[in-house]
């Protein structure tokens, strides 16, 4: 699958240096809501992130059975990306530095 | 009766309508813009286009501008400013409002619709959450508004549709969004059909039910239909 990266819009973080060198990475975290169907939340999984479809299968359920599951992890500024990806296609997702 | 959508051997996707369905699909969507376009003005976003029915009509253009609600911050005295005035900061503020950006951090919004449809980005961070609103939630609602509009456009007035790629995802996600606002406002959760079922036969949530459960059929069709592959 061909995937388009678009130039990210640069914000100035006056704690941007934190992230510098830092063990802990961000996680992009998907919470269970009882309206998204798991049919669309696995499709969505796998047309955004490309992941195969037992992975993002296996992600879904992690979301249905135990509430949420963490479906990425990088820079703060790309879990800024996938979070906001993931609110286009109406999940409910949120980042925060991995504990 | 509508038929569900599926994989044509062309490669397109297809779905049909009756004219009533249209009608309430059009209705529920011109609904779900008007929140999304900010019509009150409550989170300070301007030139968020207005989707709706008369936007396909092609009359948009010859319609008066939409009044003035007075919730849009403008120069204190009322007169328009010059840009010779205004210190750096307020060059910057300006140049960001003229994208619709926000000057300032944005709060969630109140209605529990839009609250589900424009999620916090973070659940434990007031702080960034808002600054976090203050940069994409724009383009959400651009987002879903040019989706909406892509939807009224191939839905027009019933019949047979007949979508490409992407306008069957843009399909997808409007039907996902009317799903969310209709479930958010019922309250749904794992167990609602047997809320419904309880409910008296002459209520009038026994409708609104009822179009929640057609819109779960639709878009379960759709994503079965997108996940064929061409």
């Amino acid at each position: 699958m061909v995937t388009v990266s678009v130039a990210p819009v640069e914000v100035e973080r006056p704690d941007a240096e934190e992230d510098l060198g830092t063990a802990r990475p961000w996680i992009t975290i998907v919470w269970n809501d009882p309206i998204n169907l798991m049919s669309y939340v696995t499709y969505v999984f796998q047309r955004h992130f490309g992941y195969p479809k037992e992975k993002a299968t296996k992600l879904m359920l992690d979301v249905h059975h135990k509430g949420k599951a963490v479906v990425s992890n990088g820079s703060r500024e790309e879990m800024e990306r996938d979070v906001s990806a993931m609110h286009g296609y109406g999940l409910w997702a949120t980042l925060q530095q991995d504990t | 009766m509508s038929t569900a959508f599926r994989r044509a051997r062309d490669g397109s996707i297809r779905a049909s309508f009756e004219a009533v369905e249209a009608g309430v699909l059009t209705n529920l969507i011109t609904q779900l813009a008007g929140l999304l376009q900010d019509e009150r003005g409550e989170a300070g976003f301007d030139g968020l286009p207005v989707v709706g029915p008369r936007i396909r009509s092609g009359l948009a253009d010859d319609l008066p501008a939409e009044p003035d609600n007075g919730s849009v911050d403008g120069p204190d005295d009322g007169s328009a400013d010059g840009p010779d005035k205004g210190t750096a900061d307020e060059l910057a503020d300006d140049l960001a409002a003229s994208i619709g950006l926000p000057t300032e951090p944005v709060q969630a919004p109140t209605d529990p619709v839009l609250a589900r449809l424009l999620p916090d980005g973070y659940t434990d961070d007031p702080e960034a959450a808002a600054e976090f609103r203050r940069y994409t939630e724009y383009d959400l609602r651009m987002g879903k508004l040019s989706a909406a509009a892509i939807v009224l456009d191939t839905l027009e007035s019933g019949g047979s549709i007949r979508l490409d790629e992407a306008q069957a995802h843009e399909w997808m996600r409007v039907l996902n969004d009317l799903r969310l606002a209709i479930g958010t406002r019922l309250d749904v959760d794992e167990d609602y059909e047997a809320t419904a079922d309880a409910l008296p036969a002459d209520d009038p949530l026994r409708g609104l039910y009822a179009v929640y459960e057609w819109l779960t059929w639709m878009q379960d069709s759709l994503v079965s239909a997108l996940s064929k592959g061409r």
